[in-house]
């Protein structure tokens, strides 16, 4: 991974299980910020975005209001079976799309690091199509 | 002196100091806090509803789902309710790991909290080291179930494996260890000035509001209230147990951590009692159950925030009406009367301080979704 990327976790209506897989990350024994992944408490500061939950009635909405405020370019990982497909829970949604996804309910702190590590290579390339694009405007 | 208009400060519903999205309406007068109101039901996910169209097995899994916390209390209370209907009697076994299990379940939600408490004041250090010593009530879990969250080792009837002698030597060893590493965050905890200074005198709640509000669990005893389910109303293997309820007198974010910390300690015993009382017979894995009598039965039990209560009317194949009421839905109501009074920083200390757990409570509660009207809260 080139670069250090910020993650900010967003929860659509969750059961707390994958959460709290998240925030385990942090903790001693995963201790992802030795691969310099830092987790924000802005979205505006994010690089990667933590899709959780299975997008209630009353946050969707608010969930997409949050995810505008999230910079370009931006990776978006989905976490868990409700963000993938509504889970056991079948929640009407509407859910956001992510470009990766992560099975389980809760998946492994081990699996969300390597998501979140594929991500930071995502990141990278979609920064560089961006660069490119803007040269070609300007 | 300028005369200052009341402003109204947003707390969410996604804000930094709170881990689930919920929120609450604080109205200030300078720097105090005049009033507070707060709106539930973002994690609503119509679980009540659903359960009915399930068949028992599933409804267990589902049940579990309410809470990544506390799925233990949530499938004990539903699995001892069915039993009660179904006259079903379980080995003292099979009792005794459910009671390990819901104890392993309260000491990881205790340093759960411990950590978060840290972290929203501002001590890292606390929740590296309580998040360190979780690690090891995990890999416990996961022994005895499969999983580290929503570990669905109680069935209907039983438990869902025995635990045999390499599994006793590994909880033996884990469970060692953890009681170290806790000893030093203990230790931490309470040799902290600032962290003392920080909670002490806020966010109060006196015992005669505390019996008004009727909150219960670590809230209800950092009150001064001596409850606890496992001793007054006891159900699995508690009634064997040696344990005693702690209870503090301060009824400020200081006297609910103390009664937090003291619970750790426990139920590090109960634990260790369990492990070495365990009897060598070996048990048979519960067995799915797919039909049942009708009837009706409620269970409450202690889950790691308080009495959790579930009513529960079956059918024959699936549920006919369910019920639940988590302790955090008893304990919201004395959110407002805690925080007036106090100032903006203290808000996320406060709410923090008992324990609050969304997931659950917006299982419960009925929102009146179409109209969007916010209930003021009555104080
Ligand atoms: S995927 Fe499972 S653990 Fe994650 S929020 Fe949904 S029910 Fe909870």
């Amino acid at each position: 991974m080139k670069k250090s990327p910020w993650v900010y976790m967003l929860s659509q209506g969750t059961c707390n299980g994958c959460e709290l897989e998240e925030l385990t990350l942090f903790s001693p024994r995963f201790d992802v910020e030795r691969f310099g992944i830092k987790r924000v408490a802005s979205p505006r500061h994010a690089d990667i975005v933590l899709l959780t939950g299975c997008g209630t009635k009353k946050l969707s909405e608010k969930a997409q209001q949050v995810l505008d405020q999230v910079p370009e370019p931006r990776v978006l990982i989905e976490i868990g079976a409700c963000a993938l497909n509504g889970g056991i829970f079948k929640c009407p949604g509407p859910r956001i799309k992510g470009d990766i996804k992560v099975q389980g309910c809760p998946p492994r702190p081990t699996k969300i690091i390597e998501a979140i590590k594929e991500g930071g290579k995502l990141l990278v390339s979609k920064g560089s199509e961006r660069t490119v694009k803007e040269k070609r405007d300007a | 002196m300028i005369d200052m208009p009341r402003v109204e400060v947003p707390f969410g519903p996604y804000h930094p100091a709170l881990g689930e999205p919920e929120y609450f309406r604080v109205v200030l007068d300078g720097e105090e806090i005049v009033n507070v109101d707060f709106d539930l039901g973002y994690n609503y996910r119509e679980i009540e509803k659903k359960v009915l169209s399930f068949t028992w097995p599933k409804a267990l899994i589902l049940l579990g789902r309410i809470c990544g916390i506390c799925s233990s209390a949530h499938t004990q209370a539903f699995g001892i309710a069915f039993e009660k209907i179904n006259q079903l009697t379980v080995s003292p076994k099979a009792k005794q790991i459910r009671s390990f299990g819901a104890e392993l379940e309260r000491i990881h939600s205790h340093l759960l909290w411990l950590g978060i408490l840290g972290e929203s004041s501002g001590f890292d250090t606390l929740f590296m080291k309580s998040w360190g010593a979780r690690e090891h009530a995990l890999n416990m879990l996961e022994n005895i179930s499969g999983k580290r969250i929503h570990y669905n080792y109680v069935r209907l009837g039983g438990v869902y494996r025995d635990l045999n002698k390499a599994s006793l030597d590994f909880l033996k060893a884990e469970l060692k260890e953890m009681t170290d590493k806790y000893k030093d965050t203990y230790e931490l905890f309470m040799s902290n000035e600032f962290l003392e200074d920080r909670l002490k005198g806020v966010g109060l709640l006196s015992k005669t509001k505390a019996e008004k509000f009727g909150v219960v669990g670590p809230t209800a005893r950092g009150s001064g209230l001596d409850m606890d389910v496992r001793r007054d109303n006891p159900y699995s293997a508690y009634e064997d147990l040696d344990f005693k309820v702690p209870t503090q007198n301060g009824g400020d974010s200081y006297a609910r951590a103390v009664v937090r910390l003291e619970e750790i300690w426990e139920s590090l015993h109960i634990t260790t009692q369990i492990l070495d009382e365990l009897p060598r017979k070996k048990i048979e894995p519960a067995k799915p159950i797919y039909t049942s009598k009708e009837g009706e039965a409620s269970q409450i039990v202690e889950a790691p925030r308080g009495e959790n209560f579930h009513f529960l009317q079956s059918g024959i194949q699936t549920p006919k009406f369910f019920r639940a009421r988590p302790p955090t839905f008893a304990n919201m109501v004395a959110i407002p009367s805690m925080l007036k009074g106090g100032t903006m920083s203290d808000v996320p200390i406060v709410i923090s301080s008992i324990d609050p757990c969304f997931a659950c409570t917006d299982r419960v509660i009925v929102i009146d979704r179409s109209t969007k009207t916010t209930r003021e809260v009555s104080i």
